[in-house]
């Protein structure tokens, strides 16, 4: 049995290169008589290839698109893009998910701020243009590679004069640090690049006085993770108990008992198998939730995050414990 | 601690600042019979020179903060030119002056994260007429309010708007012209 997850077909339009390595993907309904559905900017579509499902940022502003455009880099070691790129023809359908926000522009910002390294610069195409699109006021920071074009026409054609390309990473990091700087009261910030890079900018923020609630982030890749402490989750509507043993996630333990959430990256990334969490603390470890949602503890990624560890009774040192600690425990709404 | 519900809950005692911050407007706005007359100021001015943090002080005479919650928006417009993220707020002193203060730092797209509220004084209501809209501030301790807009005799509920910085009132069951309502001034 496939998880319970929407699907629609999609026919390739056309493609073509918009940067080293990268070309840009139109599809259009498989069935021409359905119109796309709107996206929100800075949403992503899932494909499904015969090698693994991946999530691509759209490109466009989502009001009423007459296609959805994705922008696809050839990467060694991604099966997904990589059979992307070799195989797919215009005129040919392929299997996708309805497009998800996940990186949705906060309408109650007074200003956005865009940063973006390499490919990361696709969602902040789709920002840049909603906001031209409704008005709101951003500023955009791009850091390329010394003669990749990587839509360069696009970008100056949407935020030329709130532009600012960077090569290099340091110079790179350096223009954020002071972008950040001076931002006014309200704005928010948006990044998406490789995890050590918005790991530094973050960190960067953090230092200029910036309360998380204000930094966004889009990550197109997700850290190795260790396999976990074994804990158990049980079902709040029926009582149902199951054993998540160290190495097995959530979502597979729950895929061993026959309840089959919806899953995308299985990495922490896409966001689809979200589940509530009634009671219990979550050791969070997925790259979707932001940090005021994480303290929240009311939901979690099934597929990377898991039980936070029991903290064990205060004891004398000198004496062993009397009393382990108790098993990490988590009670989930499904 | 910061009003999380329809009816504020300050908390008891003085809350912490958050050491994230990179500067800080340490705000007070007191009440004419506030208990100490700097509030959370002196305790907040030491937190931040212990934690190297840059900040200034602000503080309202106690005699001119009814006037300051009336053009409550303006005089927070001045406090706000300029600011960068990174800035905080943090206000003490009378509720009425206290929620105003905090609403127009929220219209002014901060977030409740980066304000730090101490109430220590309830002097004043500043109430919306739900009748007519207006806002009037008036003597807490008093029965009744008469509004600023319309002209009724409003009782005061147990109900905030945290982000208008206002209690709900409507015209309770004696808004007549004998209703012993105090006349009160509008606020906006």
């Amino acid at each position: 049995m496939s998880p319970p997850t929407r699907r629609t077909m999609l026919s390739l339009r056309d493609r073509y290169e918009v940067g080293r390595g990268v070309e840009q993907f139109e599809f259009v309904g498989a069935d021409p008589s359905l119109a796309l559905p709107g996206y929100t900017p800075g949403a992503h579509l899932a494909l499904r290839t015969p090698v693994r499902s991946n999530a691509y940022s759209l490109l466009d502003d989502g009001y009423r698109p007459d296609a959805y455009r994705i922008a696809v880099r050839r990467a060694a070691g991604d099966g997904g893009s990589d059979w992307l790129h070799r195989a797919l023809r215009p005129g040919d359908v392929i299997e996708a998910a309805p497009p998800r926000s996940a990186f949705a522009p906060q309408l109650a910002a007074s200003n956005h701020l865009l940063i973006a390294a390499g490919i990361g610069v696709t969602p902040m195409l789709s920002h840049a243009r909603a906001a031209r699109r409704w008005g709101r006021r951003f500023e955009l920071i791009v850091g390329v590679s010394r003669g990749d074009p990587l839509f360069r026409r696009e970008l100056d054609a949407v935020a030329a004069d709130r532009l600012r390309r960077v090569e290099g990473r340091t110079a790179l990091l350096g223009a954020v640090r002071d972008a950040l700087a001076r931002q006014p009261l309200g704005t928010h910030a948006y990044v998406c690049g490789p995890t050590g890079f918005f790991t530094t900018v973050i960190e960067d923020a953090r230092a200029l006085g910036w309360p998380d609630e204000r930094m966004h982030v889009e990550a197109f890749d997700a850290p190795e993770l260790d396999g976990g402490l074994p804990f158990r989750a049980v079902i709040r509507s029926t009582g149902e108990s199951i054993e998540v043993p160290s190495g097995v996630s959530l979502l597979q333990a729950l895929d061993q008992r026959g309840i089959l959430l919806d899953r995308l990256c299985e990495r922490g990334v896409c966001g689809r198998c979200l589940v509530g969490v009634r009671s219990g603390a979550v050791l969070h470890r997925d790259l979707v939730l932001s940090a005021a949602e994480r303290r929240r503890d009311d939901r979690m990624l099934a597929c990377v995050s898991r039980a936070a560890p029991t903290e064990p009774a205060a004891e004398p040192a000198t004496e062993p414990s009397a009393h382990p600690p108790a098993e990490p425990r988590l009670e989930l709404e499904l | 601690m910061e009003p999380h519900r329809a009816l504020p809950v300050w908390g008891e005692g003085i809350p912490e600042l958050d050491s994230a911050a990179r500067t800080y407007t340490l705000l007070r706005v007191p009440g004419r019979q506030a208990p100490t007359p700097g509030g959370a100021l002196p305790e907040w001015s030491d937190w931040v020179v212990r934690r190297g943090i840059p900040a200034e002080a602000v503080s309202i005479p106690a005699d001119q903060v009814a006037d300051w919650v009336r053009h409550a928006t303006s005089r927070m417009a001045e406090v706000l030119d300029g600011r960068v993220v990174g800035w905080r707020l943090a206000v003490s002193g009378e509720e009425s002056a206290v929620m105003a203060a905090r609403s127009a730092a929220l219209r002014a797209h901060l977030l409740s994260a980066e304000i730090t509220c101490h109430v220590d004084s309830r002097e004043w209501v500043q109430v919306f007429c739900a009748s007519c809209g207006a806002r009037t501030l008036g003597a807490s301790a008093a029965r009744n309010v008469v509004c600023s807009g319309c002209g009724r005799a409003l009782v005061a509920h147990a109900h905030s708007s945290i982000s208008a910085g206002l209690y709900l009132a409507d015209s309770g069951p004696d808004s007549g012209p004998d209703s012993g309502a105090d006349a009160a001034e509008p606020t906006g």
